[in-house]
């Protein structure tokens, strides 16, 4: 098969996992998504989504540093074409596949060969690609010519150009195959002792068996907790019945989609905070008109500002973080939730302005 | 005062202004006002709070107030305006909300191009954004007073004052058919002034020309570009031309330091062709470049000391690279160089900008003379006139020994040999200069 025909077979199996500390992917075989463990960041729950599958919170259900693996529960969710795990290794010069959303660009798919089939790193076995992996392709499948998982995408050496690893499919079929076998949720792979743990059983995050200090445990049990002006924004959000946790994308951003208007909430280093709603582009047309439209609503508007960036026309609100107060931003937010649709509508229906194509995702 | 200089004042009264930013001192008292608005901040106390801080932004010449700000009271309001430049930003202060604006121009006489603009600039700005009312098309800032204190209202303040007289300026040299409104407030600049720095501009271009032909005829790139550098950064702080001028000045400078690309004989052609734009201009073109103004906010960042002395003793290692490779034709160039970069580009501290106003003024003896300032230096007889600058550095840095106590007046460190001598003394002697406070 060709890189388009199966990254157009396969992709109801990719995922886009997403935490405030990052993004990543992961690939469903059989009720599970697969993806790596530093994907997950020691979360017990992280937000997907895919071309079927609506963004939702979802439980991590098994996290094994040691091999950069990790479970997230799929619920009531089969895609129409499975993916499965290869069941034949790899040889040096085969053609691959890997299909991630590198850098937030959703379902991407690149091709290369395996540059040696079998590479070891830290007592691990690991397939040598040249098929081009960036930030975000990590815990994303990287198929052979069949289509078939042949290994999870983990790491890339820095700097370097076209070399990616992958974690072979014969671990992540041996780790799935030792889960299930437990008939239990929650489990830790120790990273030392390389047993699997469930969770309840873990004391002060020290491995029952070995004793040895699980980190992961630990991250787990913390879970993200936002702190000063972070988690005063998102309680805002709450109070604005926003589901922060499908809203966040990372621990300084925030995507909220209301009907037609889409807001990106950004905290800045310098202390800014930014709410902007992309409305729609300039029109070819009654531009002027447009211009003296929005400047004379700018004098009306209180909180909320319209401006002009690379042709498309933007509503936003801008406050510094010691200034924020539950009561200023709640109010200028709801208003810009509100007023950024019936905006991009009037501008659309009254000045003909271009309408803006969305990324789904 | 030493008592050396007890019996002579040597007190400059400054005339004119040099140079971007505030031209003068700040307040006094600018301290107790800015913790008094504190105080009444934190008791509530709104109208009162607001009414310290516009006082503590005051600033004086020649002890005299600038009256840059004014406020008045009425009922539960205190209205204000800041003056800055073109900008005139007037406001009202309520118990609950700050709003302010700076009128831009008449909505009619704008165009496409200068809307464009400004809703482009609303995305770069943090406080404040461009609207229209009935008539005017206006910089706007609504502040809600919850949360506010000192600290907060000076950012946006600040924001709206700068950019209001930024882009008026701007626009009045980008489109030039536009009229700009409300600068009624803008001071004229006496003809005969305005004769001696077109005067002045002629003198100093050609002066600079002859010094280039001097150079040698390869590899004499570096001298150019110090030359014409020098030259730009000159008529920016002595002559203070507005609008136009300065706009294409200002971008000319900000090329040729961030062009990566282009080569150094490209960049000082570029330069070269300006400069010559600028001598081709008649004395009426000329003339509509200038006003008087009053400032509240300076434009520039403050400035570390130790940033300033890394910039002076990487400069003066390039004197000691020409001094050592007998290109000694440019090095009274670049020590005039180095003072009129920092006072340029660095936000400074009054006592930094004093003194290096004071060297300017030595180094430019025949332009201050013109405009009726005391000669500190003889250029024919190369004789400075020592007591009167060791009493002009005792005069900068003595209002400031309480806070910084060793910071010591330095006029009789320097040397007083020749003008290149004197400069490299000066220069060592600000970075010496402690700010430490103890």
């Amino acid at each position: 098969m060709n890189t388009q025909t199966i990254l157009e077979k396969y992709i109801e199996n990719i995922i886009q996992i997403m935490t405030p500390y990052g993004t990543g992917t992961g690939f469903i075989i059989d009720d599970l998504i697969i993806t790596n463990s530093h994907v997950v960041g020691g979360l017990k729950e992280v937000v997907i989504a895919s071309k079927e599958i609506k963004r939702k919170v979802s439980k991590v259900i098994y996290d094994d540093q040691y091999l950069d693996l990790a479970f997230i529960k799929l619920d009531n969710y089969q895609p129409k074409t499975a993916l499965i795990l290869s069941q034949t290794m790899v040889e040096d010069g085969d053609t691959t596949v890997a299909i991630g959303h590198p850098y937030g660009l959703n379902y991407s798919a690149t091709e290369g060969i395996v540059s040696k089939a079998s590479r070891f790193q830290d007592n691990l076995e690991y397939i040598q690609t040249d098929t081009a992996i960036n930030p975000g392709n990590s815990g994303g499948p990287l198929l052979n010519d069949n289509g078939e998982v042949v290994g999870v995408n983990t790491f890339i050496i820095q700097n370097a150009n076209n070399l990616g690893f992958a974690l072979p499919y014969f671990y992540v079929e041996e780790a799935i195959k030792s889960f299930k076998e437990l008939k239990r949720e929650d489990i830790i792979k120790c990273t030392s002792c390389k047993n699997l743990i469930d969770e309840e059983n873990i004391k002060n995050d020290y491995c029952p068996n070995c004793g040895t200090k699980l980190e992961v445990a630990k991250l787990r049990r913390k879970g993200y907790k936002p702190s000063g002006a972070t988690k005063l924004l998102e309680t805002i959000l709450e109070k604005l019945d926003i589901d922060v946790n499908l809203a966040r994308r990372s621990q300084v951003s925030w995507l909220i989609d209301r009907q037609s208007a889409r807001v990106e909430i950004n905290y800045y280093e310098n202390g800014v905070i930014i709410g902007d709603s992309k409305l729609c582009g300039i029109p070819q047309n009654n531009i002027e008109d447009i211009y003296d439209y929005i400047l004379s609503e700018n004098n009306s508007l209180s909180y909320l500002q319209f401006s002009i960036n690379e042709n498309s026309i933007y509503l936003s609100y801008l406050i510094v973080d010691t200034s924020l107060t539950i009561d200023e931003g709640t109010t200028a937010l709801k208003r810009l939730f509100e007023l950024s649709d019936k905006y991009d509508n009037i501008l659309i229906e009254k000045f003909g302005a271009i309408k803006q194509k969305k990324q789904e995702d | 005062m030493s008592w050396l200089n007890f019996f002579d004042n040597y007190t400059q009264e400054i005339k004119h202004s040099f140079g971007r930013g505030i031209n003068a001192n700040i307040s006094p008292d600018e301290e107790v006002l800015f913790n008094k608005s504190y105080e009444a901040f934190e008791n509530n106390n709104i109208i009162d709070a607001y009414e310290y801080f516009f006082k503590s932004l005051e600033n004086f010449t020649n002890n005299i107030s600038n009256e840059n700000i004014s406020t008045t009271r009425e009922d539960d309001k205190l209205n204000f305006i800041i003056y800055q430049g073109l900008a005139k930003v007037t406001g009202f202060v309520t118990e609950k909300n700050l709003y302010a604006e700076v009128i831009l121009c008449k909505k009619s006489s704008a165009k496409v191009a200068l809307k464009r603009y400004i809703l482009e600039r609303n995305y770069q700005l943090t406080y404040t954004n461009y609207c229209s009312d009935d008539s005017n098309l206006k910089l706007k800032l609504y502040l809600d007073n919850i949360t506010i204190n000192p600290h907060k209202i000076f950012f946006p303040l600040r924001e709206i004052a700068l950019n209001g007289d930024y882009d008026k300026e701007f626009a009045k040299s980008e489109f030039s058919d536009i009229v700009l409104d409300d600068i009624k407030h803008l001071k004229t600049v006496d003809n005969q002034e305005l004769k001696i720095k077109y005067n002045y501009l002629h003198t100093l271009v050609d002066k600079v020309y002859k010094k280039i032909k001097t150079f040698p005829s390869n590899d004499n790139s570096g001298m150019q570009a110090f030359s014409f550098l020098y030259l730009l950064f000159k008529i920016d702080y002595l002559l203070v031309p507005r609008h136009k001028i300065y706009q294409k000045m200002s971008k000319k400078i900000i090329n040729y330091f961030n062009d990566e690309n282009g080569t150094i004989e490209f960049k000082n052609e570029e330069l070269k062709e300006y400069i010559d734009s600028l001598i081709s201009m008649s004395f009426e073109q000329f003339s509509e470049n200038f006003y008087n103004a009053k400032y509240t906010f300076s434009q520039t960042e403050k400035t570390s000391h130790e940033d300033i002395n890394i910039f002076i003793t990487e400069s003066l290692k390039k004197i000691r690279w020409y001094k050592n490779n007998r290109y000694t034709q440019v090095i009274p160039m670049i020590y005039k160089y180095i003072a009129l970069y920092i006072l340029y580009n660095y936000g400074l501290h009054p006592v930094t900008k004093g003194l290096l106003h004071t060297l300017v003024e030595i180094q430019n003896r025949d332009f201050f003379e013109q405009l009726d300032y005391q000669t500190l230096y003889n250029e024919k007889t190369e004789v400075f006139s020592k007591r009167a600058i060791i009493s002009r550095i005792e005069n900068i840095i003595e209002p400031y020994q309480d806070k910084f106590k060793l910071l010591e007046p330095f006029g009789n460190e320097l040397n007083y040999t020749s003008l290149n001598e004197f400069s490299n003394s000066f220069y060592q002697q600000i970075m010496n200069l402690n700010f430490e406070e103890i």
